[in-house]
């Protein structure tokens, strides 16, 4: 996927859950998982592109990139779990 | 030296601790550490959070358990410690959406000595900003507003 | 006779694998600059003392160094207006160095030219035809005329955070050269500079830090050069971006007039414009 559209699509998120927030905490009902996924979108991008810049070079770049892709799929999957039980 | 074009050449990277702490740096630089900082605090919570909701898949009793963890006082502690990274990330967030799209950066320009660069024409943004993000996290020391939830 | 005072100059040595600090006391006198205290030591103390210098007067970018860590050039430095007692000089960071305050600039000048630092057409109408030249109105050449400035020094490079821990990051300079063609009018080189960006790490790694702005000697402001580049690689992204026309050739028998004759630029320093 093209870089400069990754970094946008997580600002995006970054704003859109900033924008979600503040209206979860006012009178509207915000969808839970829709908050989650954004700020989980942004947060483990945030991980990725830093801890790449610690450790530079494609093989680390593929394992960082791999283990924040599974992390952020993985808690986003126990979000949706949660949510769909209770 | 290599001086094949598309090959860079050796290069040293001065390291974690120049990038730290191996330069006196402007407050742009400092606000990014702090911004990564605040980055950092905010996932730890979040992935806390959801780990904590999700025990109810286990248990009941054990959710239960951890709730209570979280009614001890130093929780209280690192909830404040949670605020101010929050509002810090967000309201700086804000400025540096405006900022890395070119926008209160200012236009090109015939530069004239003194030179007065991006960084500084951005400086009022980054002013507005900080106060917005004392003023939440005033708010919630004071109870200003109330939500709903 | 100006008084002068004694100034301790501590100097990062490395001497082919041996780094040492070094200490001089040079006698300082109003309006001298570093690259003055540094050929003092070189003439009266330490004749071994390797640094690079040129013109001494802002322009052709060798002498930059670490000074009281803020990289900048020493010659454009005065010493007082750092500090009245002692100074320390150290060489560039994130470049490998050659000895005491030399540095390879190599890894900066390769990313430079791997980017294709030059007005790229895709039709090469101009040598077959003898035309005129390229028309670029004022407002067009301000777009880039900035970041044009640049004298290749290094010292964004060594000011940049980013670069401290990332050496595939391509860096201020390299980026800076990048908005400057590709804001140019007369260039159509945004599709292949976009592919050559692709083998360094990527925009997204600038944070806006800044540091390469403030420490900048020529006032070129490679932090607002790519965050500009940055939205056009996103609005590109998008499929957002219009390709500016590219300059109108002229046809061969055009006449240059007396109104379209270039006028000579703006002074640029505050105040040159006034009669003695």
């Amino acid at each position: 996927m093209n870089r400069s559209l990754l970094w946008f699509l997580s600002i995006a998120a970054a704003a859109g859950a900033l924008l979600l927030a503040g209206l979860y905490m006012s009178w509207l009902e915000i969808n839970y998982v829709l908050l989650s996924a954004v700020v989980l979108f942004h947060g483990f991008y945030g991980l990725g592109t830093m801890l790449t810049e610690f450790w530079p070079g494609r093989t680390a770049a593929v394992v960082i990139n791999g283990l924040c892709v599974t992390l952020g799929s993985g808690l986003f999957l126990l979000v949706l779990l949660t949510t769909l039980r209770f | 030296m290599s001086m094949e074009s598309g090959v860079p050449t050796s290069s040293a990277s001065a390291g974690f601790r120049h990038w730290l702490f191996g330069a006196r740096r402007g407050l742009e630089a400092y606000i990014f550490l702090l911004h990564r900082l605040t980055g950092l605090i905010l996932l730890v919570f979040v992935v806390a959070h959801i780990l904590l909701g999700a025990s109810r898949l286990v248990s009941m009793s054990l959710w239960a358990e951890l709730m209570q963890l979280t009614r001890s006082p130093w929780i209280a502690g690192l909830e404040h410690l949670l605020l101010f990274a929050f509002a810090f990330h967000a309201f700086n967030g804000l400025r540096l959406i405006l900022v890395e799209f070119g926008i209160g950066i200012g236009e090109p320009e015939q530069p004239v000595y003194p030179y007065r660069g991006s960084n500084l024409r951005q400086r009022p943004v980054l002013i507005a900003m900080m106060l917005l993000a004392a003023l939440l996290i005033l708010s919630s020391q004071f109870e200003l507003f109330r939500f709903s939830h | 006779m100006v008084s002068s005072i004694d100034i301790t100059f501590t100097v990062i040595r490395d001497d082919g694998g041996q780094a040492g600090r070094q200490q001089f006391t040079v006698p300082v006198t109003p309006g001298m600059t570093i690259l003055d205290g540094l050929l003092y030591i070189q003439k009266e103390l330490d004749p071994t003392l390797a640094w690079r210098f040129s013109c001494r007067m802002g322009i052709c970018g060798s002498c930059g160094m670490v000074i009281n860590g803020m990289p900048g050039l020493a010659c454009n430095t005065q010493i007082l207006s750092i500090s009245g007692s002692a100074i320390e000089v150290a060489p560039l960071a994130n470049f490998p160095v050659i000895r005491d305050l030399a540095v390879s600039l190599d890894s900066m000048r390769s990313k430079h030219r791997a980017l294709k630092p030059y007005i790229i057409v895709e039709q090469e109408i101009e040598p077959a035809v003898d035309s005129g030249e390229y028309q670029q109105s004022p407002e067009e050449l301000l777009t880039f005329l900035q970041f044009t400035d640049c004298i290749k020094c290094g010292i964004c490079m060594s000011a940049c955070p980013t670069l401290a821990l990332d050496d595939n990051f391509a860096g201020p300079m390299p980026l800076t050269a990048v908005q400057r063609y590709n804001a140019d009018s007369r260039d159509e080189g945004f599709p292949q500079r976009k592919k050559a960006l692709e083998q360094f790490s990527g925009l997204d790694h600038c944070h806006y830090a800044a540091e390469c702005t403030r420490a900048c000697p020529k006032g070129v402001d490679p932090a607002k050069a790519i965050q500009r580049l940055r939205r056009s690689l996103v609005a590109d992204a998008l499929h957002l971006r219009r390709q500016p026309a590219a300059a109108a050739r002229l046809p061969a028998a055009q006449q240059v007039s007396d109104e379209s004759f270039p006028q000579p630029p703006a002074f640029t320093v505050e105040g040159a414009d006034r009669e003695r």
